[in-house]
């Protein structure tokens, strides 16, 4: 029992803390610039600033999804 | 990018005056986050290799409060390394160099903790340098600009800067260009001296 808590507790917080990052940059830094991206902005050319957000929300629901599998083939 | 200069205040960035024009923006070169990008893939690799581990020897069958620590633990420096990784990619894109007509900024910036500005008349520029020293420098064309000021002993270093020989150019071009918009004011007014 102890165990589903901790697992619980830290995946909302974890995931919580990603949502408000990602709305903390959307909303707060980049929404009042309307800059041209160019192949020398990008990330290896390619990747924006919104890939990485995507990617950085979907690691942190895989992360928590693989906890609570491995906590579930543990308990259950 | 030429705009109308009568109303540009906050048109393209967050602080362009209205008689300013945006020229061109550039980040960090990418190659600086190669070691945190490879770091990252080697700590996501064990990670992988000791679940499956955990999964193809049955290790997980193993109930004791040892584990429960280690499960613990484990997963708390995981997910604070993972939110530490994305947040300093996301550093990346936050941190940038705005070239104005007028204006040079040099802005650092973080989601959470810093927030730096320096901006800089680019009619008070003295000298300019590029830096492109090293084989990795110049086979990827990346590398440093160093500026120093007419007015001040204080100079500016732009580290990292890609293609640095097409933003040095634009640096210099944009210096030329307000230089010469300011000459012909002092010239007229030498000509028609106000008696």
């Amino acid at each position: 029992m102890l165990t589903w808590l901790t697992i619980i507790v830290l995946n909302i917080i974890s995931i919580g803390f990603a949502i408000v990052t990602i709305l903390r940059i959307h909303y707060g830094c980049m929404k009042r610039n309307h800059l041209p991206e160019s192949k020398y902005t990008l990330l290896f050319r390619f990747i924006s600033i919104k890939k990485v957000s995507t990617i950085y929300l979907f690691a942190i629901i895989f992360v928590a999804a693989v906890s609570f599998t491995l906590t579930y083939l543990t308990y259950v | 990018m030429m705009e109308n200069p009568a109303d540009n205040k906050d048109k393209v960035f967050k602080g362009q005056l209205a008689d300013e024009n945006f020229i061109l923006f550039f980040r960090k070169h990418w190659l600086y986050m190669i070691p945190a990008i490879l770091i990252f893939i080697l700590m996501c690799s064990i990670v992988a290799g000791a679940i499956t581990a955990i999964v193809f020897y049955d290790l997980y069958k193993i109930s004791s409060s040892l584990h429960y620590f280690v499960t613990t633990f484990s997963l708390i420096i995981f997910l604070a390394y993972t939110h530490w990784f994305f947040i300093k990619i996301l550093d990346h894109f936050l941190t940038i160099c705005i070239l104005t007509d007028r204006r040079l900024l040099a802005l650092s910036k973080s989601v959470y903790i810093k927030d730096l500005k320096e901006i800089a008349d680019i009619g008070t520029i003295q000298e300019v340098k590029e830096d492109q020293e090293g084989l990795i420098k110049n086979f990827l064309k990346y590398g440093d600009i160093v500026i120093t000021f007419a007015s001040s002993s204080a100079i500016m270093i732009l580290r990292d800067v890609p293609n640095v020989e097409f933003h040095f150019r634009a640096l210099m071009r944009a210096r030329e260009e307000l230089i010469e918009k300011q000459r012909p004011k002092e010239i007229a007014v030498e000509a028609n001296p106000v008696e």
